[in-house]
């Protein structure tokens, strides 16, 4: 092989590090993105037996978002494997415990069960913050587009600004809001 | 009001900048685009093209159909084409379907074919014969059924002698008058 | 075991069963342990592994379709558009790749591609296919997703 070739092996099959942010996205639905790019499903190179995956950052996945109230209703299965060991957590338990945990069970459950997908999931890095440490940061060069549009707070939005929005109408002085 | 008007110009761009798909390659490649009609981007685009015709600068590809199937091909391609096929050994063809030719520089797009005596792809038989044999076995448990059958396929080997562009783009063929 | 007579210290089963049974230890000499010197073991084995053979010989068929739609739609997202405008804007103009060619130009002659993905888009402006997917999720270096997503609703409200 020449060294052009080598050369254009090597950027052919290099990894690239992209970054997600996580904030109000359904941890379901990006697991789904987040998987095409681990296993490298979103180049035309893609075969199931060469290694052209890419590495994910993800990043502010303590601001997830889940719908409905499956924050209440979407139950954790663990058994420690011991009899009675069977414990059943609820998803704002487990998200209290570990911000991570909900988003990487979504990528596990996201790919197809081989002995693949364990490598696969080491490739995938989630903070529950913005804060990345700063070798991982430096390695990143791409973003994966989120699939939701991330709403604006009204509570985030300038005082000023809020005010100076146009109004409809005033309420009565003797109006009691509730 | 202002984000709206942004977007609508946007999309209109969008709608209005397009250029004309076989052309967008060389368009975007060789020749820089300035503010031309569409013809004769196309005429100075197959100009061009005619030029690194004649200069044969590199390898071509073309995509044929052959026997219901369809296979990129190049120089000195080796395929095996599975059924019964009349062509014998030492059988020089050319192929005739050609969906698509390209080259480093510009590739050339059929619709469903291109243009007949554009581009030349021949090739030799070297070998007929029959495939390894198939076992086709069936079984289900417990209920005495049990069915064996070997096939073995005809296999016709072909080799790709020479993918050629031999004539210009829009130039008459020689047998049309 | 004793015999006491010589007669039933060979048994003759035929000469018809070791060739039978050679038939199936041929196929099963690859095979690890008892699997490979048992015949009853053996034929169990080298009767399943003839049906997975038969079944897979369809499989693998279907394996290269997933495979090459995979591609397919790798480089259509990288062209932002869907497989299937792809497909239809090619079809209506007289393009008939199949998805093995489409998907080995994908990987093969990008450029080309990317020519088919631009014919494709062109063909369905011109006869006024509009896919809604397509315009939803564009790359693009300067694009903001709220205003693709405010594009994408005032579409939506028109039709």
């Amino acid at each position: 092989m020449s060294a052009a070739k080598r050369v254009q092996q090597w950027a052919t099959f290099a990894r690239t590090w992209h970054i997600f942010d996580c904030k109000w996205q359904d941890p379901y639905e990006s697991a789904n993105i987040i998987k095409k790019y681990l296993m490298g499903q979103h180049k035309p190179i893609y075969h199931p037996l060469n290694d052209c995956g890419d590495v994910v950052v993800c990043i502010n996945s303590r601001e997830i978002a889940l719908r409905g109230d499956e924050w209440r209703k979407r139950a954790y299965f663990h058994h420690t494997g011991y009899p009675g060991g069977a414990s059943w957590t609820l998803a704002w338990e487990l998200h209290n415990k570990d911000p991570t945990m909900i988003i990487k069970k979504a990528v596990y459950r996201a790919m197809k069960g081989n002995l693949q997908r364990r490598h696969t999931m080491q490739r995938l890095f989630i903070y529950h913050e913005e804060n990345v440490p700063e070798d991982i940061m430096k390695n990143v060069s791409s973003q994966i587009r989120q699939s939701r549009l991330v709403p604006t707070r009204l509570d985030h939005i300038p005082e000023e600004e809020v005010k100076q929005y146009p109004k409809v109408m005033d309420y009565p002085k003797d109006y009691v809001l509730k | 009001m202002a984000m709206i008007r942004a977007s609508l110009q946007k999309l209109s761009r969008v709608f209005h900048g397009g250029q004309a798909g076989i052309l967008s390659r060389l368009a975007t490649n060789l020749a820089p685009v300035e503010n031309k009609s569409v013809s004769e981007i196309s005429k100075d685009v197959i100009a061009e093209c005619n030029q690194l015709i004649e200069k044969n600068a590199s390898r071509n590809f073309a995509i044929v159909h052959l026997l219901g199937k369809q296979w990129r091909v190049t120089d000195g391609d080796l395929l095996v084409v599975e059924g019964i096929w009349p062509p014998n050994i030492g059988d020089q063809i050319k192929l005739d379907k050609v969906l698509l030719a390209g080259t480093k520089d510009f590739s050339l797009i059929g619709r469903p074919l291109v243009q007949p005596g554009l581009v030349n792809v021949t090739a030799t038989i070297i070998s007929k014969g029959l495939s390894h044999t198939r076992t086709h076995f069936k079984k289900k448990r417990r209920k005495q059924y049990m069915r064996i059958n070997f096939a073995r396929a005809q296999q016709t080997m072909l080799r790709i002698n020479a993918v050629e562009i031999t004539n210009k783009i829009n130039a008459k063929a020689s047998n049309e008058c | 075991m004793v015999f006491l007579t010589i007669a039933n210290l060979v048994r003759v089963r035929g000469p018809d069963e070791f060739w039978r049974k050679r038939r199936i230890f041929r196929l099963a000499a690859h095979y690890i342990g008892r699997r490979r010197n048992c015949y009853s073991i053996a034929v169990r084995n080298v009767h399943r592994a003839l049906v997975y053979a038969t079944k897979a010989r369809k499989l693998k068929k279907q394996d290269m379709i997933d495979l090459w739609n995979t591609r397919i739609t790798a480089a259509c997202e990288q062209h932002n558009i869907t497989q299937f405008s792809l497909k239809e804007g090619l079809d209506r103009a007289n393009i008939m790749l199949d998805r093995k060619s489409l998907s080995d130009l994908a990987c093969w002659e990008p450029r080309t591609f990317e020519c088919l993905a631009a014919v494709a888009k062109e063909k369905l402006q011109l006869d006024g296919f509009v896919n809604y997917a397509d315009k939803k999720l564009p790359t693009g270096t300067e694009l903001n997703l709220r205003d693709v997503m405010l594009e994408h609703w005032l579409k939506e409200e028109k039709h």
